[in-house]
């Protein structure tokens, strides 16, 4: 049996350190490897370096580190099961929270938002990630892990973006969008192009690239689902209609106090200026949300209408107003309509009732219109005021 | 780079866990180089595991916990002993049956019986 000396041993580690094995561990079982296979099988009289560069060579294919390597895949790779496990779990969880979440939505039912956020999250946060993570590890080439990984941050965003728009939050319509088309543009000519090159394969492809073209563009119509464009125009007949009667109501007020006496103006110059304020109150809310809503300054959202609106459906910020600055928020607006209610509308019995009215939950154009059903019954009230003055009869 | 001689290195790949695991349960402590040596005795040469396949394995049981180590100084270098752990004995039954399992369905599956099938 031969005897390996220290020199040797020193060799040997800093060749296989040299080799690129980092693992401390792995080194030393490899030099102990080696040093057996040395004392072991070294026919006498054969140089040492020529039989170590002979058996070195058994323990790779291309280089030594393959070892490491596989050893690190090996114990990053540990979970493989465990994470295949969650993933299949995962999936089917998430696609019935979906599927169930969906149907709560439809039938109107408390949880709905909760169940479908919490499948959407796991689907795109605990699914599609695993999926990424083991599907790559099982495709050889990098172009289909490059391929798949791209898929699926399609998928995210388009999860994102559907969970956005069920919520009615912002961006959803970007988010929708923009993945719709890099699935269309992108994704789909890539995957035919590096897959239809396998001969084996080639039916598949295409007709798996057909099918999802079709998914996408059955999924890219329905983007654009929403009320018809009848309703749409005669909501904003209705408000055209209903700010022509508010602007001829109050210039026939208007011209009612210009031919007022001394005295009878006294007597209505407070409440009038009460009905003034609330009048102007919320024309500035309205101007307000129209500048957030259409990112233009005030003066152009003074001007605006509802049919003028490039984002009528807007939720978002008609939600915030609840919240928002005590400026233009729904606070500032009941206070107001309070005092209005004790100092004027009661008098002739017809107070402003905001709980009749939906100012909250619900769109730009809806908002607006129904703020100016107030602004109408403001008018009407001031007419009923002057009727009063002059004892005529006050319908109640 | 994987284990293999006469078999080919599809038909042996899964099993190099549940080899390793069952020699090191029946002979107590084992070192790399001395498994290898058992394996191709045992197998008269049938079967030898490649260094390549067998330390990224060892590693892996160690850390899954299956096995565990003692270290030896030998002169300047290191030996690392391999040892089953209560957890690893579970393992190795767990293993051994379902292969012996998998044994049968094959036997079924591709008709290999003593008097009648494809076997020779």
């Amino acid at each position: 049996m031969y005897r390996i000396s220290n020199n040797e041993v020193d060799y040997i580690l800093d060749d296989i350190k040299r080799r690129g094995v980092e693992l401390e561990d792995l080194q030393f079982n490899l030099l102990d490897h080696v040093c057996c296979i040395i004392e072991q099988e070294k026919p006498d009289g054969t140089d040492f370096y020529k039989f170590y560069e002979d058996i070195i060579v058994r323990f790779y294919e291309k280089e030594l580190k393959e070892i490491e390597v596989e050893t690190n895949n090996l114990l990053t790779f540990k979970n493989y099961y465990a994470m295949k496990r969650i993933m299949k779990i995962m999936g089917l969880l998430t696609a019935l929270m979906m599927l169930v979440g969906a149907i709560f939505k439809l039938m109107h039912w408390q949880g709905a938002g909760v169940i479908m956020i919490s499948g959407f999250v796991l689907f795109a946060v605990v699914f599609l990630p695993l999926l990424v993570v083991l599907k790559s590890k099982d495709s050889v080439e990098l172009k289909d892990k490059l391929l798949f990984a791209f898929g699926t941050l399609i998928g995210i965003a388009a999860s994102a973006g559907v969970m956005f728009k069920l919520m009615h939050w912002p961006l959803a319509n970007i988010l929708m969008f923009s993945s719709q088309a890099l699935f269309i543009l992108v994704y789909i000519p890539m995957y035919f192009i590096l897959k239809i090159r396998n001969p084996g394969e080639k039916f598949n492809v295409m007709m798996n690239s057909i099918l999802m073209l079709g998914a996408g563009a059955l999924i890219f119509s329905l983007m654009s689902v929403s009320s018809s464009n009848g309703i749409d125009q005669s909501l904003y007949a209705i408000d055209s209609f209903l700010n022509k009667n508010v602007t001829e109501l109050v210039a026939s007020n208007q011209r009612y106090y210009n031919n007022l006496d001394d005295s009878g103006e006294d007597k209505v110059r407070a409440k009038h200026e009460l009905s003034q304020q609330l009048m102007q109150e919320i024309s500035d809310i309205n101007t307000f949300l129209i500048s957030q809503v259409e990112g233009v300054h005030i003066d152009q959202a003074r001007t605006m209408k509802v049919k003028d609106l490039r984002n009528p459906k807007n939720t978002f910020v008609v939600n915030g107003f609840s919240g928002g600055s005590y400026e233009y928020s729904l606070k500032k607006l009941v206070a107001k309509v309070d005092e209005y209610n004790n100092k004027v509308g009661n008098l002739i019995g017809k107070p402003i009732d905001l709980n009749s009215v939906q100012l909250t939950r619900t769109n730009i154009a809806l908002f607006i219109h129904q703020m100016t059903q107030i602004q109408l019954q403001i008018a009407v009230n001031e007419q009923s005021l002057f009727m009063e003055e002059n004892n005529l009869t006050v319908l109640k | 780079m994987y284990i293999c001689l006469m078999y080919s290195s599809e038909l042996i790949k899964g099993t190099l866990k549940t080899i390793v695991l069952t020699l090191l349960k029946e002979q107590g402590r084992m070192y790399g180089y001395e498994l290898t040596q058992k394996v191709r005795d045992m197998t008269d040469g049938k079967i030898q595991i490649t260094e390549g396949a067998l330390y990224p394995t060892l590693h892996a049981l160690e850390k899954s916990g299956d096995l565990e180590t003692e270290k030896e100084f030998i002169g300047k270098r290191v030996r690392k002993y391999y040892k089953v752990t209560m957890q690893g004995s579970a393992t190795v039954k767990e293993r051994v049956n379902e292969f012996a399992d998998f044994v049968k369905t094959m036997q079924f599956l591709l008709d290999i019986g003593p008097e009648t099938g494809n076997a020779i």
